[in-house]
């Protein structure tokens, strides 16, 4: 077997991992009653191991199969894929290796998330996101403001502290795995030396 | 789950019910609420009749919807800001007909887009639909991605449940305030990524073993086919679907 084959199964092996591991993020979350999501960090680890490619398909699988019982989530494997494709590239830049780095990329994860959700979500869904973050949302609009307006700060409240929270679990998580096993994915010459 | 009542549509090939979602879906973002609401949704209702599993589908169906369509119809009618026919009023609460009839046109792709999922998933084998697409000469690395994910989830729910008590044994708390239960979560997570990912090389080494990445052909342990029957539903919906949309780019144009 040459080394790209092991590389392309190895990596084509997270991916199933990655996406149980967005949704046992996200349970977990919910049964230690969180205030945020953390639905990510699957597609996140992905595309810091494996690269943008394996990250973004990561991000699509999560919502398609989400959806299989929540048709609503479809819509945003845009914002998922998007992550993904961030998180990838920040890795070939080395910049989960450091502290600097990793924060930088939950900067730029954070922002990639506005800037994808917030459209599906006046666009294709009026506003409202199905949590129950649309409590905030409503009690924005009451008040007078645009629906623009309202979701981007409901998206401001309880995206960015996820975003930064995901990004930094997956930098500690790569932290603690084995030099030996992360050298047997496609992006390892970035931690290991 | 194959001991599922089997109603007709889930004797059709999965690839025909695919093309019945895609339809469906294309038609409803072409035309306003009423061709969603008033012809696909009561069509997917009366499919849903014979699929075997009625009631099931429209508790998933409202399930999924409820909150979603109640908070638009609260936001539209909100926002709405025109002096169309008032039907309700209540002190400063005003129902004006306008904000209804937005409510109905922003609900609309999304209520077919679920009712169609839905059925789609009610009648369909996950598996079944990959065979069926990788008999159209989709890679088998993509039937595996989903499949195996659906079995992961699961397995790793089960995983992090025994983690988590094992954390709580040695003394981690999961209950208190925000700060302890935030705590909580690394230790419950940290384990469970690190376990699944130095597993990885063993199960790479298994499929390996067993041909995953040969060049041959794959066979099939189980054998769907399509029938005549899905030939002529498919060609039938696709003309249909272009030639409404024929219409409606004509009546548009001229």
């Amino acid at each position: 077997m040459s080394k790209a084959a092991k590389y392309s199964t190895m990596a084509i092996l997270l991916i199933p991992i990655g996406i149980a591991i967005n949704y046992v993020g996200g349970q977990l979350a919910l049964i230690l009653r969180l205030p945020v999501f953390i639905d990510v960090i699957g597609t996140i680890l992905v595309g810091a191991l494996a690269g943008p490619l394996f990250g973004a398909i990561t991000g699509l699988v999560t919502n398609l199969i989400l959806g299989i019982t929540a048709p609503t989530w479809i819509p945003y494997a845009i914002v998922n894929v998007a992550i993904g494709i961030v998180a990838g590239l920040c890795a070939q830049k080395g910049w989960f290796k450091t502290f600097k780095g990793a924060l930088i990329t939950s900067v730029l994860i954070w922002l990639i998330t506005q800037l994808t959700a917030n459209p599906v979500t006046v666009y294709l869904f009026g506003g409202v996101t199905g949590s129950g973050s649309s409590f905030i949302t409503s009690f924005l609009i009451a008040t007078g403001q645009s629906l623009w307006q309202s979701v981007i700060t409901t998206a401001l409240i309880t995206e960015t502290v996820d975003k930064f929270i995901s990004v930094f679990i997956v930098f500690f998580i790569i932290k603690a795995i084995p030099a030996r096993t992360l050298l047997k994915f496609p992006l390892a010459k970035y931690y290991v030396e | 789950m194959l001991d599922r009542k089997k109603g007709p549509l889930s004797k059709l090939y999965p690839l025909t019910k695919v093309v019945f979602l895609m339809c469906a879906v294309v038609l409803s973002l072409a035309f306003d609420w009423k061709v969603g609401y008033l012809v696909i949704v009561p069509l997917t209702l009366i499919l849903a009749l014979f699929s075997g599993n009625f009631f099931g589908f429209l508790k998933k169906f409202i399930g999924a919807l409820l909150l979603f369509v109640i908070f638009v119809f609260l936001f539209k009618i909100m926002l709405d800001k025109s002096d169309s026919q008032i039907l309700f009023q209540w002190q400063f609460v005003i129902i004006r007909i306008q904000g209804l009839i937005d409510g109905l046109n922003q609900t609309s792709v999304l209520v077919v887009m679920a009712a169609v999922v839905l059925l789609f998933f009610e009648t369909t084998e996950v598996e079944d639909l990959m065979i069926s697409l990788q008999q159209k000469n989709v890679s088998h690395v993509v039937s595996y991605i989903i499949l195996s994910t659906l079995q992961m989830i699961p397995d790793m729910i089960k995983r992090s449940k025994v983690i988590m008590q094992a954390q709580q044994a040695r003394g981690i708390e999961t209950e208190g305030n925000m700060i302890l239960r935030l705590r909580a979560f690394f230790p419950s997570l940290g384990p469970l990524i690190i376990s699944s990912i130095s597993e990885l090389e063993d199960r790479a080494i298994t499929l390996e073993v067993r041909g995953f990445s040969a060049s041959g052909k794959k066979t099939f342990l189980k054998d769907i086919r399509s029938r005549n029957i899905d030939r002529i539903l498919s060609v039938a919906m696709v003309l249909i679907t272009i030639s409404i949309l024929g219409w409606r780019i004509f009546v548009w144009l001229f």
